[in-house]
Order: structure tokens, then sequence, then C-alpha cells
């Protein structure tokens, strides 16, 4: 079912502090961000996706009537540094300018129907942070430089980094799907209600695993793996949503909310 | 990325082409899958099914021949 | 020319089989209009044919591998072979159908690079249910979904040939590279069963993703597998190789080339 995209666009010059706004409203499931280095969302009751940037964009004036050269096209009709672009599969939103003079990139934050599914990927070393909070619907996340803080989500997801952390607090669990959080050189976080029915599949070859929930553990899948590795398979309340966890060379860190 | 109308006309091709292959009696549409799918020598198709080279040739002929004829009916179908 | 022949010539034109002089053939064609256009339908269902992604081989050609596989072997060894001529037919016949089923696989998966000659497999209800619900869960349209299938290999005692196919398969072709990363962990687990360390020397040289990479350099270096070191160069010389990439290749390397 097809809806009439729309964007809204406004430009409200505040002075010091926000940039620019821009709202889109969004006509698949998908969300999609490429290369946005630095990225707050936030899930809510609205249907609108609303897109904040710290950036004040003081250029603007001298970039009308040109196009941003971005990689290997010339682009026109950027928002907020951001081409966004709505296509059947999802809404896909790509950083362009990038404003490093300061020594920092732009900021923004974002609000996004709770319900929808998200797809991150950023692969280049000035990916910063990625923050996802209050959000119910599918997180994928591909990155290689990120840190991934995840808060009051519920899953399912699969999030992979390599130089970033994990730090993932689940408000309920999703019990369709899997949760599938790897990370190669950074620990993974997790923090869960105990009452929360799963299955865990836990691995670290260089680190440890810690945790304080009851764990029926599966003692002839567990245990010691090569010289240096750990694993530990078991099920909390009785089974339920897999939780596929790998941090190559740090920790693997469960607790219970 | 393909643009949909490609994507159907090409779907609906394959499926004229699975069509008229499946109107073909067993022995052309095994040629046919060994010479154009695994593509096969005639040479080789002939020592699987140990007959002559030229023998196979004429099966392919045929086959082909007969292949192209449904193809196009459905075509205009 | 008639146009019998005509089209026998174009036939066997296009299979690369023609006899005779082929640059001859190709200016008589370009100059008749007939001709030319007559080549043209049949280029074109050549075309269609090619790229077509979810052909099936007729019946007499779609047995079941394993079948098949015991048929050539008592031809190989009896007397008196069913093809009735020696073991040389039963064993090029056999040859041929490993390729023919190799590429048939090929084939079903959408013009991707060649994957190993698997098994077709197909789940059978009455075997596990386990088993069978994990084989189904691998074609689902959802990632967690495909990565919980993965997942399921874990809880499956006495996993058979089938599910190491399947993970065998995943590892080489899911479009997620979050799925192909759990495939990789998963059949770390049957590491030892035969064919798994080809696939994962296949896998590392068709692989693009970083954290897959990792993965399986991590794995192929845990399990002693020398063969990999070739596969290690070749990242570690690919100038396009992330710097970490490398990093872990040369490092397994390392690993690979110390004498335990």
């Amino acid at each position: 079912m097809k809806i009439i995209y729309t964007v809204i666009i406004y430009f409200i010059g505040l002075g010091a502090g926000y940039g620019q706004q821009v709202k889109v409203t969004p006509t698949s499931e998908w969300v999609e961000f490429i290369g946005v280095n630095s990225v707050n969302i936030k899930g809510y009751n609205g249907s609108e996706i609303i897109i904040e940037s710290d950036d004040e964009e003081d250029e603007k004036a001298i970039t009308v009537g040109l196009k941003l050269w971005d990689q290997d096209e010339f682009i026109s009709d950027t928002k907020a540094g951001l081409k966004i672009d709505q296509k059947s599969r999802a809404l896909i939103i790509k950083q362009t300018s990038k404003n490093y003079s300061c020594g920092e990139d732009r900021e923004y934050t974002i609000k996004i129907p709770k319900n929808m599914n998200i797809k991150y990927t950023h692969s280049s070393w000035d990916g910063d942070m990625l923050y996802i909070e209050d959000m119910a619907g599918s997180i994928e996340v591909s990155t290689n430089y990120n840190e991934v803080i995840l808060k009051n989500v519920t899953g399912p997801m699969a999030i992979k980094t390599v130089y970033g952390s994990i730090d993932a607090e689940f408000s309920a669990v999703s019990q369709e799907g899997s949760i599938s959080l790897y990370s190669v050189y950074e620990h993974v976080n997790i923090t869960m209600p105990k009452d929360t029915k799963s299955k865990f599949n836990l691995k670290t070859t260089y680190g440890n695993i810690y945790s304080d929930l009851d764990i029926n553990v599966d003692k002839s899948k567990s245990g010691k793996t090569g010289w240096t590795g750990s694993k530990l398979v078991g099920d909390l309340n009785g089974g339920g949503v897999d939780v596929i966890v790998n941090a190559t060379y740090d920790n693997v860190y469960l607790r219970s909310k | 990325m393909i643009d949909p109308r490609q994507k159907i006309e090409k779907s609906e091709c394959e499926k004229m082409l699975h069509q008229a292959l499946n109107n073909l009696p067993e022995d052309q549409r095994e040629v046919i899958w060994l010479t154009r799918f695994e593509k096969m020598k005639y040479a080789d198709v002939a020592k699987v099914f140990e007959c002559t080279e030229s023998a196979i040739k004429v099966r392919v002929h045929r086959a082909m021949k007969k292949l192209k004829t449904e193809y196009l009916q459905l075509e205009r179908l | 020319m008639n146009k019998d022949l005509l089209e026998q010539n174009i036939i066997d034109y296009l299979n690369g089989e023609l006899s005779g002089d082929i640059t001859a053939f190709e200016n008589m064609i370009n100059s008749d209009k007939a001709a030319s256009q007559l080549l043209e339908e049949y280029r074109s269902l050549y075309h269609t044919i090619q790229h077509s992604s979810d052909a099936t081989p007729p019946e007499a050609l779609d047995q079941n591998f394993n079948d098949f596989l015991q048929q050539e072997i008592k031809i190989t060894t009896d007397k008196n072979p069913k093809f009735g001529i020696n073991g040389v037919i039963g064993k090029t016949t056999l040859f041929l159908i490993l390729i023919g089923i190799g590429l048939y696989i090929g084939t079903q998966l959408n013009n991707q690079p060649e994957a190993l000659p698997l098994q077709n497999y197909a789940y059978d209800n009455t075997h596990d249910p386990g088993q069978s619900k994990m084989l189904q869960l691998l074609d689902a349209p959802t990632i967690s979904n495909r990565i919980k299938a993965v997942n399921m290999s874990t809880y499956i005692d006495n996993a058979g040939d089938d599910i190491i196919q399947a993970l065998s398969k995943t590892l080489l072709t899911d479009k997620s590279d979050h799925v192909r990363l759990a495939a990789v962990e998963a059949l770390g687990n049957f590491a030892d069963e035969p064919g798994v360390r080809s696939t994962f020397l296949v896998a590392i040289d068709k692989e693009k993703d970083e954290t897959v990479l990792i993965a399986l350099i991590n794995l192929l270096t845990s399990i002693k597998e020398k063969e990999a070191i070739q596969s290690f160069d070749k990242i570690i010389q690919n100038k396009k190789s992330l710097n970490f990439v490398k990093d872990e290749a040369y490092s397994g390397k390392l690993k690979l080339t110390e004498t335990y």
C-alpha cells in the first residue's frame, strides 16, 4: 500500500544549539541509515520520522545553486547534510556532507515511530556512537568502528561491530526471531529482566563470560574452547528466544535488571 | 538495482521458457539441459547417452527448434 | 542455404560447436536479413535460458545424489555394468552428474559465485522434527529467523549430513552477512566432518564482509587448517583489504606456520 511520500522541511535558525529539523512520513516499515557517523535514535508514538541536526550550517547561503560532490556522484537536495530517499524497501538516510573543521562531526537526533525497523551500516573510521532507545521493532547493525548503545529495546536484532562495544539494555525481550550480538575487539554487555525466557549461546575466544542470571547451563555444550576460549549454552526460565553472543577478544556480561 | 518492470519482464520470460521446456519430450529436454544449462560439449553428451556425436547434434537441433517454436507461440498468447 | 540447415548451423554456432569457417558463417549471417533475424531469435532464447534463475533439471537427471552415487559405485564394480561397456562410462557419467548437480545448484542461486557441489538436500518430515524445522527456517525471509535456524544446529544431537550441508550452503550463499557470520560459528562445531574444511576455504576466498572474514580467519587458525595460508596471503596482499583484516590474516598465518 503506497502512501504518498511527503517531505516537510523546516529550517530553524535558533542560533547556538539546534541547527535544522527535517520531518519525513515513511511509507515502508524500515528506515536504513548508511554512513551516518553519530546518531541518537529514539522511538516514540508518532508516525513521522523527525531528524534534528546540531549543525547550524552557516555555509547554507554560499552553497545555494550548487550540488554536493559525494564520493561518486553530484547530489542536490540534501537535507541537514543527509540524502533522504524513500524506496519501496526502506527510507534510506545517508550522510553526505561531513564537518570535521571543529574536530567533531555533526550529531543527529532522530525520532522514529517505535515499531519501525532499523538498519544501520557504517564501515569507515569516522563511525562514532550509535544510540538507540525505546524501539520495539527489528534492529540490524553492521559497523566497524561505532560504539553501539541500546536502551529499552526489545529485539529481534542482529548487531555486529569490529571495534565498537555493544551495550544492550532490554525492557522486555521479544520472543520473535533471535537476538544476535557480535563484537570482535570489544565487550558485549547485556541487561535483561531476570524473568526473561531465553536460550543462551555465549562465546568468547580470548575473554571471559560473566553473569548474575540463574541460567540452567547445558554442561555438555559449555566450558572451555581451545586454549583460552569460553562457551556457555543454557536456558533461562525454561528457555525461549535465542540470544547468541560473541565477544571474540573481550568479555561477555549478562546481567539481570 | 533492477528496474521492477525489467524484473517482471524477466520473470515472464522465464515462466514462458519453463512452460516451453515442459512441452518438450523428455529426451529433448535432457539434451537442452546438458548443452545449455550445464554447457556440455556434444561429444560429452554423446558419452552420457552412449550414442554418436552426430546423433546428439540431431537431437539438439530438433530440441532447440521445437523449444523456439513453443516459446514463440507462448509469447504471442 | 535452406532454412533447416541454417537453423542447425545457428544452433551449433551458439553452442560453440559449429564446424567449418566461422568467419564465413558470420559474414553470411550479417549479409542476410532473414538469417540475422533467425540468429537473434535463437540468441534471445539462449539468453533467457542462461539467465534463468529457477530452472530444474528433467526428472531423469534429478535423482537423489546418494542413490545415484550408490548405483554408480555398484556399476563400476559390477562385471556386467548396466551401461554395458566398462567402468569408464560409469565414472564419466558420475563425474558429469557431480558437475551437473553442482552447477544446477549454482543456477538456483541467482548467478551468485559457484558453490561447492553440495547435496541437493530435501528435508523429510519423517526425520527429526527439529532438523526439519531448522531446514525450513533457513529459508525464512527475516534475518533474525535465519539466524535462529542456524543456531538450532547447536541443539541437534547427531546432526546429519542434511544439517551440515544446509549450514554450508548458508555460509556460502546467504545474502545477509549476519546470517553468514552465524553460520561460521555453527559450522565450526562440525569442523571435523568431511567437506566442512573445504567449505571454509571456499568461503574465505569469496567473502567480502570484514567481520565474517575475521571469524573465518580465526576459525581456520583454530582448527589448524594449513591450506588456509594461501587464502590468508591473498587477503594480506589485496590492497582493498582493510588493515584490521590483514592484521588478523597475518596473525593467523604466523600461527599456522609455527611448529606445534
